[in-house]
């Protein structure tokens, strides 16, 4: 167990630590190390590659503003990078009411697809047991989060791909969010609430 | 069930779905009937596990490559925003220093009530209002366009007519703002002081770009709203490519945008003095 010490130590050591201390090389690592997860975020959730590259900036600009937020203890990087990412996304996109088509950009980068980044393998633990929580949901719960959180489809879309009511997938999704929510607390993926804002 | 945990449940499902970006105009106004602490706590729960659950579906599948232009271009971002931070002094790294008193309550549960207090009062600030810290944003990235562009071009708003003038402050109307535009980068930024804020639902302002090397149609630069009445940072969005504009015009139009406008309404010019 950590004791405070090595706790309040673990910040410098880390790579936001670093950016949060403003170390001269931190910020370019940290593009190095997250541009990847980012951009497939935003790739998704946005209408166009101008508006995904804007968006882009705008989430490093806040990764390295809130980085002396981050806390070890309570999450990895890259769900406190993730967490800002899709805020802002969503914030940004908020007043369209998501229905914007995501698939328009999507096929000139096909060629660009590359291994998964070495940022994720951090993850490995909280993703095995993120995927038991997961599997604990219904198919059709599981497969409408995923359609709405990875591939940041509006539920208008999701409606119309499955086939199903707008009422049921808006119910379906925030039931099951909130399910995925209660089971990691039950793992004790996370003691308390989130680390970013 | 009693009435407490109907509410709760209630507003768990209104958490849920702001964190996945679909909540209604209707749900939008009945978040403001609740504790918005609570909310906000709420809603960070279901953010963190929504950020989760991402991780989770990405592991199982090939990232995408960000293009190398704009890795390059968050570079030379990163290398003003370091140059910024110095002008101010390093950041403070709030858990370093944070004090540990001696007492009974666990340190691991001081730092997250420590984490969700600040972050409950910073989401207070942004969250719901939302667009501050865009504001601050923009004007980052503005300043490093400014600092790294070498093919800068600067040129302050007008009114195209008296009558027109956007605010009948005489002494606001002579700072009406400026645009920063570089043909290199295909980025810029307006700045604009007093526009009046629009109603989207009504009509929308939309910037056109004039670049005779090109075409003499203007360019469509994006479809914009006002939010603020002092000040607002926006950034000009080309549809097209521009390399040597000569003048920048805002246009007020239908909810949208035209493709082509009549140009009836002509708030704000920009003339590029060569």
């Amino acid at each position: 167990m950590l004791n405070i010490e090595e706790i309040t130590r673990m910040p410098s050591q880390s790579l936001l630590g670093r950016v949060a201390a403003r170390e001269s090389d931190s910020l370019t690592v940290c593009i190095e190390q997250y541009g990847n997860l980012i951009w497939s975020l935003a790739k998704r959730y946005s209408p166009s590659q101008a508006d995904a590259e804007d968006a882009v900036q705008e989430i490093f600009l806040e990764i390295w503003q809130k980085a002396d937020r981050f806390n070890p203890v309570m999450a990895s990087e890259s769900t406190f990078v993730t967490m800002i990412a899709r805020r802002r996304l969503i914030d940004r996109y908020r007043k369209q009411a998501r229905s914007i088509e995501t698939s328009s950009f999507g096929s000139e980068l096909d060629d660009q697809l590359v291994a998964t980044s070495s940022s994720m393998v951090e993850t490995i633990d909280e993703a095995a047991k993120a995927t038991r929580c997961l599997e604990g949901l219904q198919p059709n719960q599981r497969d409408i989060l995923r359609r709405s959180i990875h591939e940041g489809q509006s539920h208008s879309q999701i409606s119309n791909d499955l086939e199903i009511p707008l009422g049921s997938v808006k119910s379906f999704a925030r039931r099951g969010l909130i399910q995925l929510r209660q089971c990691m607390e039950k793992f004790s993926l996370s003691p308390q609430a989130g680390v970013a804002s | 069930m009693s009435s407490i945990e109907n509410t709760n449940s209630r507003l768990q499902e209104l958490a849920a779905g702001y964190s996945l970006g679909e909540l209604s105009e209707a749900e939008t106004q009945e978040i403001k009937s609740y504790d918005q602490k609570i909310f906000v706590a709420m809603v960070e729960r279901l953010d963190e596990a929504a950020a989760r659950a991402f991780l989770t579906f990405q592991g199982s599948v090939p990232s995408d490559a960000m293009p190398e232009e704009l890795s390059q271009r968050l570079k030379h971002m990163a290398q003003g925003f370091l140059e910024k931070s110095m002008d101010v002094g390093p950041a403070k790294v709030e858990l370093a220093t944070f004090n540990v008193a001696p007492s009974s309550v666990g340190f691991r549960e001081i730092v997250a009530w420590f984490c969700v207090a600040a972050s409950v009062a910073v989401a207070l600030c942004v969250w719901i209002p939302g667009r501050r810290n865009v504001q601050t944003s923009m004007l980052v990235l503005r300043d490093n366009l400014i600092a790294k562009s070498g093919d800068l071009i600067r040129s302050k708003w007008e009114s195209p007519t008296p009558e027109q003038t956007p605010t009948q402050d005489l002494s606001a109307a002579q700072e009406l703002g400026e645009v920063v535009w570089s043909s290199s980068a295909q980025q810029g930024y307006m700045t604009v002081r007093g526009l009046p804020v629009n109603d989207k639902s009504k009509e929308q302002y939309q910037l056109w770009i004039i670049d005779p090397t090109r075409d003499e149609k203007p360019v469509d630069g994006g479809v914009f709203d006002i939010t603020n009445a002092t000040e607002s940072i926006i950034p000009i969005r080309a549809k097209l490519q521009v390399d040597k504009p000569t003048l920048f015009a805002i246009t007020i139009e239908k909810p949208g945008g035209v493709v082509v406008s009549d140009q009836k309404r002509l708030p704000l010019l920009a003339k590029v003095i060569p």
